[in-house]
């Protein structure tokens, strides 16, 4: 259950990722959302890199992206107090990207002193579309490079038990959106003070 | 003169050991992990297209049996070349991993074949293009510039930030 929760979290991850880098791909959801984009990524002292992200609304219409606009200051800070600015990449077991997590919508209370990120979700093609993403290789490559050689070999050892996770959450995600069960439905919430 | 001999044989061992460190070598599974993260950054490289194959020489044959099983778990196809066949079996291949003793810059050149490799002191001569090694207990991206050029291919600047630049 838990490496289907990761999976699940990575697909979502990779998805947002290509819905800011590439745009062009159909989401699921309908209406606007807010998503995060990595924009930057500066090395840390504690070897992890870390992204600068951006917000925007996202404009869908029928599944179809259709363009993004910027979001007022005032609203961002009123839709995102806690959001800073930079958020640690993570990549396989405890190292799961949240930068590209979609914001949590207004209507949905959020209970005081917690902030929430809203997994959306992923598709096979965007998936697919989002692993040659230069943003997300870059910032995979970075992590390993900053590893010592024995966390690099377990990480490669852990990645090849993500990739089999996520593969599955990606077959039951999409066996489950063929079924209509999710449609403009968040998949999981996460509290995004537990993941930095 | 028995114990100079002693010293110098000693002192030459030292030497020659911490020589050969800066070869240390990178695991197979590690190095292929990162050589396809690296073929992402390859702009002659599309998508779907890659074929790699690991050409050897007879004192070389165990690493590449290892090589081989670590492109093929990874999802890559991958193929063993003797250095001898070299000329002849490189067909559709895009990547050669070259493992040391094996003479293929020409060869690489003329067809437009990236060449990769464990061994740093390959890269550094320009025998290999890019190439790994270890530094400060780190794995570290090692380019040849002039001769990824003449091969034919481009690295990102994502990816080039990240590595040690030979010119």
């Amino acid at each position: 259950m838990r490496s289907f929760v990761w999976g699940v979290l990575a697909c979502a991850a990779i998805f947002a990722a290509t819905a800011t880098a590439q745009m062009d791909f159909q989401f699921h959801a309908k209406g606007e959302i807010v998503a995060f984009a990595a924009k930057d990524f500066i090395p840390q002292d504690n070897g992890l890199p870390t992204a600068s992200v951006r917000l925007a609304k996202v404009l869908i219409h029928n599944g179809t992206y259709e363009g993004e606009t910027s979001i007022p200051l005032s609203e961002l800070n009123r839709r995102t107090p806690l959001l800073k600015m930079h958020f640690k990449l993570y990549r396989g077991p405890k190292r799961l990207g949240i930068f590209t997590y979609e914001a949590v919508p207004e209507e949905k209370k959020i209970k005081k002193g917690e902030d929430y990120l809203r997994a959306i979700p992923v598709d096979k093609d965007a998936a697919i579309k989002a692993l040659t993403a230069n943003t997300t290789e870059q910032a995979d490559i970075l992590n390993l490079l900053n590893m010592t050689m024995d966390e690099a070999t377990a990480a490669v050892k852990n990645e090849s038990k993500l990739n089999e996770a996520l593969a599955k959450a990606e077959a039951d995600e999409i066996a489950l959106l063929q079924k209509g069960k999710l449609d403009n439905k968040p998949l999981i919430f996460l509290p995004v003070s537990a993941e930095k | 003169m028995r114990p100079k001999c002693f010293i110098a044989v000693v002192f030459f061992s030292c030497f020659t050991l911490s020589a050969f460190a800066g070869d240390a070598a990178i695991p197979p599974d590690l190095q292929v992990s990162i050589f396809k993260k690296v073929f992402g950054f390859d702009k002659a490289i599309q998508p779907g297209s890659l074929k790699v194959a690991v050409a050897f020489t007879d004192s070389s044959a165990a690493l590449k049996d290892q090589l081989i099983k670590a492109f093929q778990d990874s999802g890559i196809a991958a193929s063993a070349v003797k250095e001898e066949q070299l000329s002849t079996s490189l067909n559709g291949v895009n990547v050669l991993y070259v493992t040391p003793g094996v003479q293929s810059k020409q060869i690489c050149q003329k067809n437009g074949i990236l060449s990769i490799t464990g061994t740093p002191s390959l890269v550094e001569s320009g025998e290999a293009s890019v190439g790994l090694s270890v530094l400060d207990n780190k794995p570290k991206i090692i380019v040849h510039l002039k001769q990824l050029k003449a091969e034919g291919h481009e690295l990102s600047a994502n990816l080039l930030q990240l590595a040690k630049l030979i010119q």
